[in-house]
């Protein structure tokens, strides 16, 4: 039969020759495409972050709680350091609420770390047995604040759980309405600045005078944005104290 | 053929067909994930889901490009046809796919919250001013639906219930849901990644499909130009010699409508070149076992009525033809489906039957 004569009928299941050899190698190059693609698109994507949450691995550590601007444990006990490590709920919430009893007292926190780099989080678990008063927390010094000067930042607003290893990507356009919904419901929101050389610094943004931030600067959360405001270490965080209604778009 | 019987006929073609297809989604999905788990940092918090809501998400893209090229090349090249036999299997399993990619992406990123996981993903993101801002995510739901739509309605029992030409219509919508993709996929993973690989693709596999359409329709309408009746009203068409045995030459009336006027047996019948079934060409179609045979999916009629054989009950339109002095004609008025109609009968010139 003629190349002008072939016909394809499917339900007579007659594929010419020449048809049968063509199917036969565009099934073939459709199947090693398909394979290529995916790793392609795999080996090309941007790099998903550093971080890490084990969930798994719940620990008790003993400190001083402060709820304000977002819940802190205040803490030697991780490494030495003292450190600020954030509380933050092991779900969508925050754990403020839970804290207000509780502020300035010394207190065990069972949870579970998140680290990024110096960052350290603790994630607790609620409708749980998660925090309670002892007597045990000894040589914890008093909060030091030092002004460091005012900065003109470009970054992003991001979740600081998801950005230290809840979330791949933590950070970006297909992060932010979940970066969004988690500062909405109670989660600490960080500034990711990055300068032109890629040099990428981390602080906990807060209003002008030291306090949270929420509702006002959602729109704006998971999207490159420039605002100036003040820096401020306040003990091993620094503070970028800013207006929100002057973050702007970029 | 007809809903009314068998609805979906199986056959070793279409097992093989169905077995590549799936076949390829998980080589894709496969290769992805693996590389991506094998690319991953010793320590780092990378879960599964978040790998397999971009691996669905990038094959549900893929495959719709593929659905959609198999129709032009198939209209460019023969060779490429038996590819739109299951093509709507493609349709359902796209649709499958884009579903669990979905119900990944709302479960992983708005759920584990005290609100609705769908309520959140309204609320979270409200920027639809804005471009680098703008909530991809309701883009993709809007295509998820349609695409639901699709595959739904896929089955002949609704192509019978809606009837040819609003199921087309409706099955257009291919065409939105795809261009809704394209921007979620730009405004959405394409932001957030350096390599100029993704959105590349996404440009390229975009002006590839739009490009095969249009040379599809360029193509089409170059050998597709109106024909213009006599005063007596009949469509003059030369020597029915110049039609092909078993297959037809089809021309479109001053009014715009196309006729398929077939040749077989010595004989010369017209009918409408819209397949009652998906509207498919039946001009590039050919008699096959004294039945016109749509290239599309192999719906049959016969060429004096229109009717498809017992026990079917598809009719299409039927025109009137004759031959006059060697000159064959078509009436450019069409009949009611079904319409039995004299087939014109080819003289054999003395000479050709001493060959």
């Amino acid at each position: 039969m003629t190349r002008k004569n072939n016909f394809f009928v499917g339900y007579h299941d007659r594929l010419h020759k020449p048809d049968r050899r063509a199917m036969v190698l565009a099934g073939g190059a459709g199947l090693f495409a398909a394979a290529l693609a995916g790793a392609k698109l795999a080996v090309h994507q941007q790099a998903w972050g550093s971080g890490n949450w084990d969930q798994q691995k719940t620990i008790v550590i003993e400190g001083v709680v402060e709820q304000s601007p977002y819940p802190v444990l205040r803490t030697a006990v991780l490494d030495g350091q003292m450190r600020s490590v954030s509380l933050v709920c092991s779900s969508k919430c925050g754990v403020s609420a839970q804290l207000e009893l509780l502020e300035g007292k010394s207190v065990w926190v069972r949870g579970s770390v998140i680290a990024r780099g110096r960052h350290r989080l603790l994630a607790v678990v609620e409708n749980a047995d998660w925090i309670g008063e002892t007597q045990n927390v000894q040589n914890i010094p008093a909060v030091t604040e030092d002004y460091l000067g005012r900065a003109a930042l470009s970054g992003e607003i991001l979740d600081a759980k998801c950005w230290s290893g809840a979330m791949r990507p933590g950070s970006g356009k297909t992060h932010k309405a979940c970066a969004s919904l988690c500062i909405r419901m109670g989660g600490t929101p960080w500034f990711l600045a990055r300068d032109k050389n890629g040099k990428r610094a981390v602080f906990v943004l807060t209003g002008p005078k030291g306090e949270p931030l929420r509702e006002a600067i959602l729109p704006l959360v998971g999207e490159p944005v420039r605002v100036s405001g003040r820096l401020v270490r306040r003990d091993d965080l620094v503070q970028f104290r800013v207006d929100p209604a002057a973050i702007q778009s970029v | 053929m007809s809903h009314g019987y068998t609805a979906v006929q199986w056959n070793r073609f279409k097992w093989r067909y169905d077995a590549v297809v799936l076949a390829g989604v998980t080589f894709f999905i496969a290769s992805f994930v693996l590389m991506t788990m094998g690319s991953r940092i010793e320590g780092q918090s990378l879960t599964m889901v978040q790998v397999l809501v971009r691996a669905f998400g990038a094959a549900s893209f893929l495959l719709l490009n593929v659905i959609l090229a198999i129709g032009p090349l198939a209209r460019l090249s023969a060779r490429f046809k038996p590819l739109l036999y299951n093509r709507r299997h493609m349709g359902v399993l796209c649709f499958l796919l884009a579903l669990v990619h979905a119900g990944l992406a709302l479960l992983w990123y708005q759920g584990f919250s005290a609100l609705n996981p769908v309520v959140a993903l309204f609320v979270s993101n409200a920027r639809f001013t804005s471009i680098s801002g703008f909530p991809f995510e309701s883009l993709g739901l809007i295509a998820l639906f349609l695409l639901a739509v699709l595959a739904v309605s896929s089955h002949d029992f609704w192509q019978a219930a809606l009837g040819p030409s609003v199921w087309k219509r409706i099955h257009m919508s291919v065409y939105a849901a795809y261009g809704l993709l394209v921007v979620h996929i730009m405004l959405g993973v394409v932001q957030g990644e350096k390599a100029g690989l993704y959105p590349a693709s996404v440009i390229g596999m975009f002006c590839l499909i739009a490009g095969l359409h249009g040379f599809s329709a360029f193509t089409g309408r170059v050998t597709d130009r109106k024909v213009k009746a006599s005063l007596d009203g009949w469509i003059n068409l030369g020597a029915p010699q110049r039609i092909p045995e078993n297959r037809a030459k089809t021309i479109r009336t001053a009014k715009g409508e196309r006729i398929a006027v077939f040749r077989y047996d010595g004989k010369i019948s017209a009918v409408t070149n819209i397949c009652a079934h998906q509207n498919g060409p039946l001009g590039e179609g050919r008699i096959i076992d004294g039945c016109i045979t749509c290239p599309w999916h192999g719906w049959q009629y016969r060429p004096e009525d229109g009717r498809s054989p017992p026990p079917f009950a598809e009719k299409i339109s039927t025109y009137r033809v004759q031959i006059d002095n060697g000159v064959l004609y078509v009436h450019p008025d069409a009949l009611p489906p079904g319409t039995q109609t004299p087939p014109a009968l080819i003289e054999t010139k003395a000479h050709d039957q001493k060959k």
